[in-house]
């Protein structure tokens, strides 16, 4: 098997994207990947797009079809990746097996989303498709009103408050303040969503215990990588990013069947493999991209992937260790909570994140010494996620 | 449409217990299982009292939770009112409580013990 590496990225804005259609969105993504790794279109040979709603929202299918016709890159195999929120790292991860295995040299994995086509109403019910259709779906059940749920028991077990999430939600909005490409660019402080009459209305419960700055904004956008043999990387005079290790697990697709629901298991599987594959440990991790849709998501899936103990990320939060400028910065892109959520999108926007970090490319929001970074991307509730270990070689 | 969400199922090789149906047994890999019945009375796990709901519903918002059965099977359901703890006791109906498309949808509706 050969090394893989990452040699070009590229984002477009995230937010509401009116001029764009989703074909748009992917086509600017992969043309600015495509532009960062300096290579000639013609070299690449296999291309991923990740996509969830392609069809339901935008009456669009095939879109890997689409978009390989639309930036020049026929004759070239291509395929469209659909793992609910998790389409992208899904996508990342069949990329990296094509060219580690030797069969593909050169792929572009695009992922994106054009989510605002529709009203919030029409785009709830939409994400909230891939819960159980008959076990779950028909009760009016949303993946905020999933998240809700176990935040309850999360918070009741583990000791957290309504102030700790509170305060992951400011972390992630400051960072997303240095982050150009952010849905949400909006300082926000405790007075305002939590400690005044006005956080009533200025912050509405969504799905109780989480309220609307405890959630990520609907979201158009695109991201966009290139993978390719970690010893091809020199021709490009580009920093060697490799992909270390990945992992993907499953679990139950209904929460009600988990025997116990705050154990986000995928989430320890998943990134167990992507450390053992790496060769490290969860301690060698100097930043991470978390699926923190929703703030309780941040907190559980950083103790899930050992980052912290379970209930110990609160010690995190207390002391700003989770900062940019603390000793484990989580989400410093702004997460999904800030730069926004636009779902197919989301993993190879984590992925193009890291990359930045660990090339020293992230401006304002750079953190110091990184080198070895950790990408989750959460799709369904916890029963479909894949990690990522990006660590840059000398 | 056929609804799937009507009975539970028993593992007959090793005892698991699956709801809604699948083909296999999660922890054994058996295929076949045998019938059983939902109790009148079940255990609130969690809940969460949700205001921006889908495309489709109209109320201003739904409580839905998960509830364990007297006899194992765990469920999702409407509860008929936020005034729940973690832990309280619920009568379980089963029930019309919803249409989709014109299709009758029936399913748990939970309710505090009196």
């Amino acid at each position: 098997m050969r090394n893989v590496a990452i040699l070009g990225v590229g984002m477009t804005d995230f937010g509401r994207l009116e001029d764009d259609t989703l074909m748009d969105i992917l086509s600017s993504a992969s043309i600015h990947a495509i532009d960062d790794a300096g290579i000639d279109p013609k070299l690449i040979d296999l291309v991923y797009v990740a996509n969830m709603g392609g069809g339901i929202l935008n009456h669009r299918t095939a879109v890997a079809s689409g978009l390989v016709d639309n930036i020049g890159l026929i004759p070239a195999a291509a395929d469209t990746i659909e793992n609910g929120p998790a389409s992208g790292g899904s996508a990342i991860k069949n990329g990296v097996m094509a060219v580690a295995s030797g069969y593909y040299d050169f792929v572009l994995v695009a992922g994106g989303e054009k989510m605002r086509d529709v009203s919030g109403w029409r785009a709830t019910d939409f994400v909230a498709t891939l819960t159980h259709p008959d076990a779950e779906y028909i009760y009016g059940i949303t993946l905020p009103g999933m998240a809700g749920m176990f935040a309850n028991l999360y918070m009741e077990k583990y000791g957290y408050t309504r102030r700790h999430l509170a305060e992951v939600a400011i972390k992630n909005h400051k960072n997303a303040l240095m982050n150009p490409y952010a849905h949400v660019q909006m300082d926000i402080a405790m007075k305002g969503i939590l400690d005044s009459p006005d956080s009533v209305v200025n912050n509405s419960p969504v799905a109780e215990p989480l309220h609307l700055f405890d959630s990520c904004p609907v979201s158009d956008g695109g991201a966009a990588i290139i993978l390719c043999p970690e010893d091809r990387v020199k021709e490009f005079n580009k920093p060697v990013i490799r992909v270390a290790g990945f992992g993907q697990a499953t679990d139950t697709l209904t929460l009600a069947e988990r025997d116990d629901p705050t154990d986000l298991k995928a989430v320890t599987l998943a990134c167990e493999q992507a450390y053992k594959r790496a060769g490290i440990k969860a301690k060698d991790i100097d930043f991470a991209e978390l699926h923190d849709a929703f703030t309780i998501l941040e907190i559980a899936e950083a103790e899930h992937a050992g980052l912290y103990k379970k209930g110990g990320y609160k010690k995190a939060i207390e002391s700003g260790d989770n900062k940019i400028t603390g000793s484990l910065p989580i989400n410093p892109s702004g997460g999904l909570k800030s730069r926004g959520h636009p779902v197919g999108a989301t993993g190879v926007a984590q992925a193009v994140e890291a990359t930045w970090q660990l090339r020293g490319e992230a401006g304002d929001r750079q953190v110091k010494n990184a080198r070895t970074a950790l990408t989750l991307n959460f799709g369904g509730f916890g029963n479909n996620v894949v990690a990522l270990v990006l660590r840059r070689e000398k | 449409m056929k609804r799937k969400n009507d009975k539970a199922y028993k593992c007959k090789k090793c005892g698991r217990i699956t709801y809604p149906e699948r083909v296999v047994c999660l922890n054994c890999g058996n295929r076949e299982f045998e019938i059983i019945p939902f109790t009148d009375e079940c255990t609130l796990i969690t809940y969460s009292q949700i205001f921006q709901l889908p495309w489709g519903i109209n109320d201003r918002y739904l409580t839905i939770g998960v509830c364990k059965f007297d006899n194992g099977i765990k469920a999702m359901g409407r509860i008929t009112t936020p005034e729940v703890k973690n832990g309280m006791r619920m009568k379980a109906n089963w029930t019309l409580f919803r249409e989709i498309a014109g299709e009758d949808v029936w399913g748990w509706v939970f309710e505090p013990l009196k």
